[in-house]
């Protein structure tokens, strides 16, 4: 560790302006980052990371405003004091940044090469030669295959991994001694996320250059980083080094975090969770900001600000549990594992069979519109779904699985095979045995803002398909009072609309509309991935208290292996529209038999020790389903193809584990 | 009973209007979002002054359009009858402003005519000379007369004015006070130096202000015309005020035909897709590129034929007049919502697929249930703006077009008529002005307020102008 640090926050606190007055959205932050070190700052959604990375880049929108007592050090020079004209030396030169959508943060009407260069020209006076050398260099250093040919794409061009790439070649251009990265791999799979982590790992070895990661992800914090800061409601609460921050979280928010996070040996109970939301950071909170979700939280905690206190050496949380302050609790309440019910009802039957399932969407051409391709978006897919259980559909985004769950609905029309429900065919079924169907099989989608109505209250969204269906529930207040207290809302809640719930009430009103028509199935579409861990955890309780209580069958599609194991019993990999591996979840998550679930397993970022980053598991990127490689779908990634995986799809083999691969062919 | 009411088709249109807008209100009030919104409007100050402006106009309008005929007795017979001049309310209200004319033009607060007649003169023999006008306030004899006259008016107006205002100050304080802590006269003074919180100030003398005008006219318009008179010698000011509710109508039913048009081909355009949106879109691309003016003129023709040819259907000239709006209404409402229509089916494209329709299909809910209770209450803040910006452009549009010939019936009286007929003059020496001055004026204030007010509105309103 070098002795002065590159970067020095010092109680750095952004302020707002509402009709209330000045409120602080950050809240004296203090961290310091020494050079070609990575220090990750994570915490939940809103809670004050992007403000804060904003904040040393002078980026702040006009509303906020940094208090006079700030400061914000950069090698001893203090950010806040210099010029506009100044700063914008520093930004990109001495300060870059890299953004969470690379979708939008290039700029699709210049080529890739242009947003380099001008990077380039802006803080170096490269002549053009040299310049453009120098920026197919970076996209070399980056690992864009054939630089040279890259240079003249246009970022619409590239795929999402490719695009934030660019993204890192522009932000190293201007050779910068602090790179920030806001959520750099939210937006892209899991095996891209590999692959980014592990290039921004050389490329600060090579480079020497300090990151600060900003992340909600403790898996890539676990992998990626040095020393990490907790965020919560605005305010640093707990600062350590990373093995002893995964090892010995000391915060009682941290240790929460880390209980919250799914996991397949915790499937037989309910995940800890913490109570409550996130405060939010205009509300002005007397006291410790997580008194009141804390299991600890003592009357001191409710008056009193803690200050950081020291744990260890190089740790210390924003706790009265480490201060020498009197009045703590004699035993604090020892967190109870919750067991769940018991399985209600265990049967055989199998509710919902698709067979040979596909969905092309044509690709039309042309003044006559005359059909040039298909999107193979879902290729032959066969499923078995059984009552009281869970079957999970995993895959990265584009293989297909959104568009199936969709189709086994018909919210989507299929071009071949056949969804079968309870013994009859979905595809042949009239308006009227479709609408009934409709009460049996419900979905919940991903988005918990784009799903509900945002013009009904929440007993109009809960109640709507019960309109229409007549003498199926005599007191339709009496059952929507009821709904709500199942899924953990209050009545007085009824009479809300949308905006003012959380992202965690939304999706508990979404599963109370589609427990509303007392379903069979349930498909779940993501359920829990545009939640905050914490909520996720109660999110996920719900839906699996709700199944063994019920005894509902749920066909889970996520990307999330932490949440899957949790959650199925079964699973189905997707690639590409077809599945490639089926079979119970202890036998997929233990001895994944496909490459593909292999490296996808592998991909996964885990909170452990010996993590030292994994060598990045695949190379490349799904390609389109417009145009599928031929034979095994999977071989132009694989690292054990052979000559025959290029000419045949594989067939499937096993019985109750099913694969499709040549590996596993005898 | 001396009079007997009559109900002009446009007259039943527009009290249709007036109470689809009240249940628009009702309706709103009740949505909390648009409640928030509405109150965002509100508190936005050159909105509010908009909104009293605008609420100002249709007041006018409203007056305008109560209409009735009046029983007269023939001298030589004896006989009774209803009279075929039909009058309103506005008319009663101006107190026959409208039925005392001059010869021809006169300026502005003239005591004699514009132009030089033949007449005999004391001493008997013919001089040309500028007679002296009837209307006017017969005690006013030299322009020193005048002057001292029409400034004591004014003084009163000011006067009258304020005693008004406060009064009105008075009231609202006790209406304030029981939404809030202070006390009525805290209340009442921190309403008087404007430092309530809320723009109540600015309201307060923006009402004021109009009092002021309204008095103005109420003192001065009997006694001169105060925006001189046209060519046959009608008041220009009558004129003006006449003009409103021929503005006001243009525009509202204009917008009546076209939403249904708009909203439903819309919705249904982008929720159905396929050959459903393929046909929408074929009937509005064919009319849109036919130039408006042209399907106008010969839509406007045809029907001014027809009522030719049907003297029995339309027996009063007013009636006359009216079916030629109303028509002119229809035609320009056909012309012009395909505009709408094609923002309301991108829109619905892509709210067809959000998720909560999703879910509402996945829920068994029907075609026509989606659309009616998920698709139209959510593009609803488009169509509040669309219709905001567009009544102001139909305004405008009819004294285009009646200018050209193909708007409203020569008899109505409207801004593009007055403007119309005071074309030639401004080719005089010297000018007569005071007819386009004041339709100008009139036009000016209408089509700003509402323009000023439809800002507003998208402003609070539509999702995408970032809310701090």
């Amino acid at each position: 560790m070098a002795d002065k640090p590159l970067l020095q926050v010092q109680d750095l606190s952004v302020a707002i302006n509402t009709s209330d007055g000045y409120r602080d959205l950050l809240d004296k932050l203090n961290f310091s980052i020494d050079p070609g070190e990575t220090f990750a700052l994570v915490g939940e959604s809103g809670c004050g990371k992007t403000f804060t990375s904003l904040a040393i880049t002078q980026l702040l929108p006009p509303v906020a405003k940094l208090r006079c007592y700030s400061k914000i050090l950069l090698n001893g020079t203090d950010l806040l004091t210099l010029s506009d004209v100044a700063m914008s030396e520093v930004r990109g030169r001495r300060i870059a940044m890299i953004f969470q959508e690379p979708m939008t943060s290039l700029n699709p009407v210049m080529t890739v090469g242009q947003q380099i260069l001008e990077v380039l020209y802006r803080h170096f006076s490269h002549d053009r030669g040299a310049a453009k050398r120098r920026a197919i260099e970076l996209l070399d250093a980056v690992g864009i295959p054939a630089a040279k040919q890259r240079f003249n794409e246009y970022p619409h061009q590239l795929s999402g991994g490719m695009k934030q790439r660019v993204m890192i070649a522009i932000s190293l251009a201007g050779e910068p001694e602090l790179l920030i990265a806001d959520e750099p791999t939210t937006a892209v799979d899991v095996t891209i996320q590999a692959q980014i982590l592990r290039q921004l790992k050389d490329l600060q070895q090579d480079m020497g250059m300090a990151i600060l990661l900003i992340s909600h992800d403790l898996g890539v914090i676990a992998q990626a980083a040095d020393r990490v800061g907790v965020m919560y409601a605005g305010q640093i609460i707990e600062h350590a080094p990373v093995a002893e921050f995964i090892q010995a979280p000391a915060h009682p928010y941290t240790q929460g975090l880390f209980a919250a996070i799914p996991d397949l040996a915790k499937r037989e109970s309910l995940l800890q969770t913490i109570e409550g939301n996130v405060p939010p950071l205009l509300a002005g909170i007397q006291g410790c900001r997580f008194a009141n979700r804390c299991q600890h939280a003592w009357n001191t905690c409710r008056s009193e600000v803690p200050q950081l206190y020291q744990v260890s050496s190089h740790h210390e949380a924003a706790c009265f549990l480490y201060s020498d302050n009197t009045g703590k609790p004699d035993n604090p309440q020892p967190s109870t594992q919750t067991a769940l019910h018991p399985v209600a009802s265990p049967s055989d039957e199998i509710l919902l069979k698709s067979l040979d399932v596909r969905v092309y969407f044509p690709v039309r051409k042309g003044i006559l519109k005359r059909k040039v391709a298909d999107i193979k978006a879902v290729d032959g897919v066969s499923l078995e779904l059984k009552a009281g259980r869970t079957l999970a559909l995993v895959g990265e985004s584009g293989c297909g699985k959104s568009t199936l769950g969709k189709a086994l609905l018909r919210l989507l029309p299929t071009s071949d095979g056949e969804v079968v429900f309870k013994g009859d065919s979905i595809e042949t079924m009239s308006r009227k045995a479709l609408r009934h169907l409709r009460h049996e099989l419900q979905i919940i989608f991903q988005d918990p803002y784009a799903s509900l109505d945002p013009r009904m209250v929440a007993k109009d969204i809960i109640l709507e398909g019960l309109r229409h269906r007549r003498h199926a529930i005599d007191d339709l207040d009496a059952h929507a009072r009821e709904l709500v207290q199942h899924v953990g809302l209050t009545e007085a809640m009824l009479y809300s609309y949308p905006h003012e719930f959380s992202g965690g009430q939304r999706q508990r009103l979404s599963v109370a509309r589609a427990l509303a028509m007392q379903p069979d199935v349930i498909i779940c579409d993501e359920p829990t991935s545009a939640l905050d861990l914490s909520v996720q955890a109660q999110i996920l309780n719900l839906l699996k208290s709700l199944q063994r209580e019920m005894g509902l069958a749920y066909l889970f599609i996520s990307h999330d292996i932490s949440v899957v194991g949790y959650m199925a019993d079964d699973i189905a990999v997707m690639y590409l529209g077809r599945i490639v591996e089926q079979g119970p979840v202890q036998a997929i998550l233990d001895k994944p038999k496909h490459p593909y679930t292999q490296a996808l397993l592998q991909a996964v970022p885990e909170i452990r020790l010996d993590k030292s980053i994994t060598e990045a598991a695949l190379v490349g990127e799904q390609p389109s389903p417009m145009a599928p490689p031929s034979g095994c779908h999977f071989h132009p990634r694989c690292p054990k193809a052979m000559d025959k995986c290029k000419q045949a799809y594989p067939r499937e083999t096993g019985a109750a584990h099913k694969v499709r691969c040549y590996l596993h062919e005898e | 009973m001396n009079i007997q009411p009559v109900f002009l088709a446009s007259d039943i249109l527009f009290y249709l209007l007036l109470a689809m807008l009240a249940g628009f209100g009702c309706w709103a009030s009740r949505q909390r979002n648009f409640r928030e919104s509405w109150r965002q409007v509100v508190l936005n100050p050159l909105a509010l002054v908009s909104l009293v402006v605008l609420l100002t106009y249709l007041a006018v309008g409203l007056l305008d359009s109560i209409h009735f005929q009046q029983k007269v007795t023939t001298a030589s017979n004896g006989k009774t009858y209803y009279s075929a001049q039909v009058k309103s309310l506005l008319d009663v209200a101006l107190g026959g402003l409208g039925d005392h004319s001059e010869k021809t033009y006169s300026a502005p607060f003239a005591l004699h005519l514009y132009a030089k007649e033949l007449a005999r003169n004391d001493t008997g023999t013919m001089e040309q000379i500028y007679p002296r006008l009837h209307s006017i306030n017969p005690s006013v004899k030299t322009a020193q007369d005048r002057r001292q006259d029409v400034f004591g008016r004014i003084a009163v107006s000011v006067i009258e004015g304020i005693v008004l205002t406060l009064i009105l100050s008075l009231i609202f304080s006790l209406y304030l006070r029981r939404q809030s802590a202070l006390t009525f006269s805290k209340q009442w003074r921190q309403l008087l130096m404007g430092r309530a919180r809320k723009p109540w100030g600015l309201l307060l003398v923006t009402l004021g202000v109009i009092i002021f005008v309204i008095l103005l006219i109420a003192h001065l318009s009997g006694q001169y015309h105060m925006f001189g008179t046209d060519k046959v010698g009608n008041d220009v000011l009558y004129q003006a005020l006449k003009s409103i509710r021929t503005g006001l109508l243009i525009g509202s039913l204009t917008t009546l035909v076209m939403l249904p048009f708009a909203l439903i081909l819309g919705a249904m355009a982008g929720y159905f897709g396929g050959i459903v949106d393929d046909i929408i879109q074929y009937v509005y691309t064919t009319l849109s590129s036919i130039p408006g003016v042209l399907l106008i003129a010969a839509a406007i023709l045809s029907i001014q034929i027809y009522i030719a040819n049907h003297p029995e259907a339309f027996t009063t000239i007013a009636g006359r007049a009216d079916a030629r709006l109303i028509a002119l209404c229809i035609i320009l409402g056909v012309t012009s919502w395909t505009s709408l229509c094609r923002v309301l089916r991108g829109e619905t494209l892509k709210l067809r697929e959000v998720d909560f329709i999703q879910a509402a299909r996945a829920l068994g809910v029907g075609w026509f249930r989606i659309i009616s209770r998920h698709v139209i209450p959510n593009v609803m803040h488009i169509v509040l703006i669309a219709i905001a910006l567009d009544f102001s452009m139909l305004v405008l549009a009819e004294a285009v077009l009646t200018y050209v010939g193909v708007g409203v019936d020569p008899t109505t009286i409207s801004w593009g008529n007055m403007i119309d007929s005071a074309r030639l003059e401004l080719a005089r020496e010297p000018v007569v002005w005071w007819s386009l001055v004041a339709a100008f004026l009139f036009m000016f204030v209408f089509v700003l307020a509402a323009n000023l007010f439809a800002d507003a509105l998208r402003e609070a309103f539509d999702p995408r102008m970032a809310k701090r």
